[in-house]
């Protein structure tokens, strides 16, 4: 019964070594926080990274791919450039291509996207009545590239159970898991 | 079972390291690239037209109207962290309201493995060159090719070509037709108009009706079919009964309207520009009397 040794590994902890796993637990809570708000304030981007979900740029992105973003004030809104932007009132981020823009004087901007896998431009897609996007609709520019590595959360997110099954593994490990 | 778990743990992690370190090999290998290509982009032909812009504002903008010749050889930009190129030609010009506009006006993605030479000559742009107003009379416009590097694993580069060309509009429109264009409801199919329901009424005023309506032809047309109608001396589809007796000598309008059915909407019944009235001659007309059967 191997598999049961734990159990009296943790019957043989006392109250230092249970405080030590539990700060050692908020440790790594907290460094992956600090990691992803750090990326946020690096790229500019509420949302530095994203995952591609359909294949509306396809053969560029597939749904699965993860992108890294960066939405600095400096960068211009360019046509050619890949953008995520978020229609509002709506909750899911899309990835296109921007085709057209009219800039004026003062920094206005309003754009025109359209899918490279998609015969028309995306007018259909925006709120009723919108005919561009503007600046505050941009979550970010795609700037680099990972393939296939965001099937793990759209994997985790089709298939809740598996998510939660995942937490729970791992969160009993680290609280269990005793350096000798 | 111990030991196996444990096994498959290392293998496991040894994959995934043995990913990683691959993937970013392959981005910094070529994090220096610069993928630089010179072409060669013409222009033939550039008019302004002055049309309404149903995929826009609906108003009436400026569209321009040109011809491409293209020509190219990007066979050496595809390294091993070239998945794909998605080329995209830009017409930026600045109006007095804008003090930017770009407008893709082509585009085309080349994978791995396809040829990469183009050579394209008098084609017609991919998209309409509609501007955001009416300033493109004598605007000088610069074309410029770029390419979007799609890599493998690293950095999405936007890398321009060298070569890019300029013309300038001329400073009248072109009309398609001079006076009076051959009506077309091509143009009425926007994203939101599922069908068009035409219908052709009938109006007229008799001494016991103050008002009248007959329809006396209609058409569904489904979004996707041709919408140019030409139909010459054709019969009424519906009979054109009064109600009464009072037909003879009266001016009858007869106007054309549709109703848009959208997708989700509201429910339009627009009335065309064109209609016509005639005069209903002041005898009856009996059958035999009209076309007489020639005797053997």
């Amino acid at each position: 019964m191997e598999l049961f040794s734990f159990v009296d590994d943790i019957r043989r902890m006392d109250k230092r070594q249970i405080i030590y796993q539990i700060l050692n637990f908020g440790m790594i809570i907290s460094t992956a926080l600090m990691i992803w708000k750090g990326l946020i304030v690096i790229t500019a981007s509420e949302s530095p990274i994203v995952v591609v979900l359909s294949g509306s740029m396809e053969p560029a992105f597939h749904r699965g791919d993860l992108l890294v973003l960066t939405n600095h004030r400096e960068e211009p809104i360019r046509a050619g450039d890949i953008c995520v932007f978020r229609i509002e009132g709506r909750e899911i981020p899309i990835v296109h291509r921007i085709i057209k823009v009219h800039e004026k004087d003062d920094d206005y901007v309003k754009f025109l996207t359209k899918g490279d896998n998609n015969n028309v431009d995306d007018r259909g897609l925006y709120a009723p009545g919108q005919l561009w996007l503007e600046k505050k609709d941009v979550i970010g520019r795609a700037r680099g590239f990972v393939p296939y590595i965001g099937m793990v959360t759209i994997i985790m997110n089709d298939y809740p159970q598996l998510k939660y099954f995942v937490l729970a593994t791992l969160g009993f490990f680290v609280l269990v898991h005793r350096e000798n | 079972m111990h030991s196996f778990l444990s096994r498959l743990n290392t293998l496991f992690a040894f994959t995934i390291s043995v990913l990683a370190v691959l993937t970013i090999g392959v981005f910094v290998s070529t994090y220096f690239e610069k993928y630089h290509e010179t072409v060669s982009i013409g222009v033939n032909k550039p008019i302004v037209k002055h049309m309404t812009d149903y995929s826009a504002n609906r108003k009436k903008n400026d569209l321009g109207v040109l011809q491409l010749n293209l020509d190219m050889n990007l066979n050496q930009l595809f390294d091993w962290n070239v998945k794909q190129l998605f080329l995209y030609l830009i017409a930026e010009y600045v109006t007095p309201t804008n003090s930017l506009n770009q407008v893709v006006l082509w585009d085309k993605i080349i994978r791995r493995g396809e040829n990469a030479r183009i050579y394209l000559h008098d084609i017609a742009t991919k998209y309409y060159f509609w501007d955001d107003g009416e300033n493109l009379r004598s605007n000088n416009v610069t074309l410029s090719l770029a390419w979007n590097i799609i890599p493998n694993a690293g950095r999405l580069l936007h890398v321009p070509a060298n070569g890019s060309t300029s013309f300038i509009f001329s400073d009248q429109y072109t009309t398609s037709r001079a006076a009076s264009p051959k009506p077309n409801l091509n143009q009425l199919f926007d994203w939101n108009v599922k069908q068009l329901f035409l219908y052709l009424i009938a109006e007229y005023v008799t001494p016991t009706n103050s008002l009248n309506q007959i329809v006396l032809w209609d058409k569904i047309i489904r979004r996707g079919e041709n919408a140019r109608i030409y139909l010459h001396d054709i019969a009424t589809k519906y009979y054109f009964w009064d109600d009464g007796e009072n037909l003879r000598s009266n001016n009858v309008t007869l106007s054309l309207a549709w109703n848009i059915i959208p997708n989700a909407g509201c429910l339009l019944h627009v009335p065309a520009n064109g209609s016509t009235s005639f005069i209903f001659s002041d005898q009856y007309t009996t059958s035999r009397a009209a076309s007489p059967k020639p005797s053997s």
